[in-house]
């Protein structure tokens, strides 16, 4: 008779627990994702509340590509082309270039300026709230996004928090992973003549590129003056002054990625470089001498600029082609919906 | 009878038993903290009141690090600031009567922007220890590319393939100014890696304890000037020497005096 009333006891509480699962929220059962970088990318930093799952990386791709997510119509795959790798030919506002959308899931610092930090969700809770100025009451006047963020996410009412989250799911799956550099270091494919010949000089101190562009992800993700200007005429200039107002960040910026580096068309945070080039041959003989230049840039003999050779310059500029990976911008899955 | 034959047996397995269960190690926390610190000029202004004469003096302090701000001074006069100290502890090993007693297995990366650096070590055996040895940096069987897990840091560490490939074992990066040659501010930028450049340190405590059940503590507070102090005097006023990566005879200077970057007290 005890085990009987035992087994009842628990049949009641778990009906009581389902029943309460199912009148929290409409949640329904989603679907786990696992996003899978090359081995040999740092690991990923996930926040234990945004796991990923395929219904809120759908939901996230839905609002990258809708004109609805501001007042003014901009979204962000307006500027953000796929086929060019996530940037665009002409810059923001004429001012800057459009930064690439490329390997975010691994970035800490946002923005040429370094003036964005945290997580994915923190700089996308940044995109909605500030930058789009997403309308809230718009947006949950939607009933298409009302129903997938109450089924989702398990609100009545949609706010920033979510929508940010919703975009971090997606942009965290943004991974280019299959450019031809990327197979050589999987031992899958080979580099020509002039490309390893870059290599060598993108990975030695002769170009020393590699100490701010990281290998594998190609940007150490920190911020540098690399020598660009000696007088900081225009506000954009002083670039990471601007967030710390200490003279030390005077002209520093955000190291760039370097993947599908040859799919761009302007270069540094003004676009003041047009071709790969023009920013090899900035390295090579234009950097100015200023007392913050990156520690790096004072090495004995390069104060002047690194003083390749015509060929060397050609060489390292084939290796910088490696980076372009042609499945990463027509991978459907990225595409709109 | 033949009962009787077995029982010397048995009383000799009693009493190993007994024995072994004595000898059982006990184990012990250490939790190692690590500060940083470099040296700072003060500068004394008197009057005599005799002569009436302005007296300058001149000492110096160590402080806590404090990143970008050029107030260090190094022994020969340069000032410098430092921008990024990054670095690797590892091998550290506890010596008891000259003997490697034990040797922690873990490679911890530094960065001296965190100001809560510190390294919990388990299962230390209980006992005294005369001497704790250490490396900055990582040892040649370990310091293959791909060794550490590939977070951020260790693939910001990582030494170029081209260059031989491991990990950078310390980046420690700033700027300095020389007032009395009135050069303009510039950049330095020591780093060492490679095998045979990690630099090795030691420590001879009077009498170490570890206490199992207690979390034994022990102070690692590195003096930046040490790594241009000895055995080689090391000055940046000297062409070249801002830069040390891929110099071998820089890295060597400077791996030397690394062994006294660290001064350890409980």
């Amino acid at each position: 008779m005890k085990r009987f009333g035992l087994i009842l006891f628990l049949i009641v509480v778990c009906f009581a627990a389902c029943k309460k699962s199912s009148d929290n929220g409409n949640l329904i059962k989603l679907t786990p994702y696992k996003i899978v970088p090359p081995a040999f990318y740092p690991d990923m930093v996930i926040p234990s509340d945004n796991e990923p799952c395929v219904e809120k990386i759908k939901l996230g791709r839905m609002l990258y590509y809708d004109p609805q997510l501001s007042n003014d119509g901009r979204y962000c795959a307006q500027c953000h082309l796929q086929q060019l790798g996530f940037t665009q030919t002409d810059m923001y506002l004429n001012v800057m270039p459009v930064l690439p959308h490329v390997n975010l899931a691994w970035y800490t610092n946002y923005m040429w300026d370094g003036s964005q930090k945290g997580s994915l969700e923190d700089l996308m809770f940044f995109e909605v709230k500030d930058f789009f100025k997403a309308d809230l009451n718009k947006i949950n006047n939607i009933p298409q996004y009302k129903s997938l963020f109450k089924s989702y996410f398990g609100v009545d009412k949609i706010t920033y928090k979510e929508l940010a989250y919703a975009m971090a799911q997606f942009t965290r799956t943004m991974i280019s992973k299959n450019s031809k550099y990327d197979k050589y270091l999987l031992g899958e494919a080979s580099l020509t003549n002039d490309e390893e010949e870059g290599r060598k000089i993108f990975f030695t101190e002769k170009g020393d590129c590699f100490h701010c562009h990281t290998n594998p992800m190609l940007s150490d993700n920190l911020m540098h003056n690399t020598g660009l200007d000696s007088l900081y005429n225009k506000e954009a200039d002083k670039g990471h002054y601007n967030v710390t107002k200490n003279n030390l960040d005077l002209g520093k910026f955000r190291t760039a990625n370097l993947h599908n580096v040859a799919l761009r068309s302007y270069f540094m945070h003004d676009g003041r470089y047009k071709s790969l080039e023009e920013v090899v041959e900035f390295y090579n003989s234009g950097m100015r001498k200023v007392s913050n230049l990156d520690p790096i840039m004072t090495k004995p003999g390069k104060v002047n600029g690194l003083k390749l050779s015509d060929q060397e310059k050609y060489q390292l500029i084939q290796f910088l082609k490696t980076f372009t990976d042609n499945t990463y911008i027509s991978d459907t899955s990225f595409s709109a919906l | 009878m033949k009962k009787l034959f077995l029982a010397p047996i048995f009383i000799m397995l009693l009493f190993s038993c007994a024995k072994e269960q004595n000898e059982l190690p006990l184990n012990g926390t250490v939790r190692i903290n690590i500060s940083h610190y470099a040296e700072y000029r003060l500068t004394h202004k008197t009057l005599d009141p005799n002569t009436n004469e302005l007296i300058i003096d001149t000492s110096t302090s160590l402080k806590p690090l404090v990143f970008d701000t050029l107030i260090y001074e190094k022994t020969l006069g340069e000032k410098f600031s430092l921008y990024k100290l990054e670095y690797y502890l590892s091998n550290i090993t506890f010596w008891r009567n000259d003997k490697a007693y034990y040797t922690a297995d873990t490679i911890v990366y530094i960065n001296a922007r965190d100001i809560n650096n510190s390294i919990i070590l388990s299962y230390i055996p209980t006992g005294s220890y005369d001497k704790v040895t250490y490396l900055i940096g990582i040892g040649s069987n370990r310091n293959i590319h791909g060794y550490l897990p590939a977070t951020n840091d260790n693939v910001n560490m990582e030494w170029p393939s081209s260059m031989g490939g491991g990990y950078h074992f310390m980046k420690m990066e700033g700027y300095w100014k020389n007032n009395t040659t009135h050069k303009i501010q510039s950049g330095f930028a020591m780093h060492i890696g490679s095998n045979g450049y990690a630099a090795y340190g030691e420590y001879r405590p009077m009498n170490f304890k570890v206490i199992s059940g207690n979390v034994n503590v022990v102070n690692f507070r590195m003096n930046v000037n040490e790594w241009w102090r000895s055995p080689n005097l090391y000055s940046l006023d000297i062409n070249g020497n801002n830069y040390t990566m891929g110099d071998t005879a820089k890295m060597r200077q400077i791996k030397e005096n690394g062994m006294n970057a660290f001064d350890i007290y409980q």
